[in-house]
């Protein structure tokens, strides 16, 4: 359970033969109270005791928009877990979602922050998706739906370190560390996920990725706001559902820490139109900088994401003037 | 709902989480001047209820929406504007930003 009193929802994401049944058998080890949702139940082979199936089916709720689709299948077979569980039929303190190769990961996120009755007891814990250290890159430039997985994880695990030569792991880890500066990235062998992060820049990485450099693909770029001292919550709050409203489909990710006046940190994590609840973390949480947050946008001008948020917090802070004093 | 005023209180909007120890009052009064900005610079009014919850959004020509929270306020802007109201358009900083104003 989460400081909340839900139950975290692990969403595992990676394209196929990217190593995510080999992970999830070893997370499962000594686990037995953690529920697991599968596409199909013969692909994977998982002998688990609280496994479920369910096929993708995808419902578009609001406008329309490819992050705003409710998934019909995962709120039922999450019902139906919280309903077993309720009826003493199994112990749930976890769910794990494995996805297909090929799922877009932002509906799952969208479909339990906004389910009127899931969002009282679900919460999205991480967003964990595995590479491939051999076909990683290739893959990468050949399909979208694997660009996309990288762009809104928070952890992503490079497989099968050990078929690829020092060089090849560094660069592709570089290269993911450049698509998604707000990742932890880590390595896994045969399901053994190492403790420690993979160092960017360091040993086993040959070529460095610039902290606060801005990555670029083709058409997505990675923007990094820092801002020089304490951040106004109400105007940052303001011009984020502002920007998602008007630009959703353009801000893939948006995660970072904020500090605030008196020194409040709090987190911030989005995907899409999808924010979750600000976190207040402790006093001093962050040191240096003050303020950090990555935004990973496509086609959106970095100077104009930037002139547009210190805008809003000026515009906050004139109001307060006008509010305390 | 509000038992005492039958206010539909809505789906909690993130950014209605209590961040920071700026009193809530304060807040509801900043943020109430921030959008009115916002919209006024849009062509709009905007008003809400002393709880925030409940906001109002019209046109000059009488047309008007009730939003719950800010997701659903951007959106009744937007229909009442007809266009896309967005924080990276230069035309509408230009009009919001007190550095400007000066």
């Amino acid at each position: 359970m989460t400081g909340t009193g839900r139950i975290p929802v692990l969403v595992l994401g990676g394209f196929l033969g990217s190593g995510k049944t080999s992970l999830l058998r070893r997370m499962l080890t000594g686990a037995p109270e953690t529920a697991v949702i599968v596409n199909e139940f013969g692909a994977v082979g998982l002998d688990h005791e609280v496994l479920r199936a369910c096929e993708e089916r995808v419902e578009l709720v609001g406008g329309g928009c490819a992050c705003c689709t409710r998934r019909a299948d995962l709120v039922r077979v999450l019902r139906e877990m919280l309903d077993d569980r309720d009826r003493g039929r199994a112990d749930i303190n976890r769910v794990v979602i494995e996805t297909s190769g090929l799922a877009d990961p932002a509906p799952i996120v969208f479909t339990i922050t906004n389910d009127p009755m899931l969002r009282h007891h679900f919460e999205v814990e991480r967003l964990i998706v595995t590479v491939d250290a051999a076909a990683g890159r290739e893959q990468l430039d050949r399909h979208a739906e694997v660009a996309k997985q990288v762009l809104v994880a928070d952890e992503l695990v490079i497989t099968k370190g050990d078929l690829v030569e020092d060089e090849a792991f560094g660069t592709l880890a570089a290269k993911l560390a450049a698509l998604n500066p707000a990742a932890t990235i880590r390595a896994a062998l045969h399901g053994v996920l190492d403790e420690e992060p993979v160092k960017v820049g360091t040993g086993r990485v040959e070529r460095a990725h610039e902290a606060g450099a801005t990555g670029h693909t083709d058409d997505v770029s990675t923007l990094i706001l820092r801002a020089a001292g304490p951040v106004d919550w109400l105007g940052f709050a303001v011009w984020l559902s502002m920007l998602l409203q008007a630009r959703g489909e353009e801000v893939l990710r948006v995660k970072g820490l904020l500090e605030l006046e008196h020194g409040d940190v709090v987190s911030v994590n989005g995907v899409q139109h999808v924010v979750h609840m600000p976190e207040h973390l402790p006093r001093g949480a962050i040191t240096e900088p003050p303020s950090k947050i990555v935004f990973i946008t496509r086609g959106i001008d970095a100077e104009r994401l930037r002139g547009s948020f210190e805008a809003f917090q000026r515009l906050a802070r004139s109001g307060e003037r006008l509010a305390t004093g | 709902m509000c038992i005492l005023c039958y206010a539909l209180t809505g789906e909690e909007h993130w950014t209605d989480a209590r961040v920071g120890d700026e009193r809530a009052v304060t807040v509801r009064a900043r943020r109430r001047r921030m959008l009115a900005q916002i919209m006024a610079a849009e062509g709009l009014d905007y008003s809400d209820d002393p709880t925030g919850i409940t906001a109002l959004i019209s046109d000059r020509k009488g047309n008007v929406e009730v939003a719950r929270g800010l997701g659903e306020t951007w959106a009744a802007g937007e229909r009442l504007a007809h266009r896309r109201l967005d924080p990276l358009e230069l035309a509408l900083l230009a009009r919001i930003d007190p550095q400007e104003a000066r």
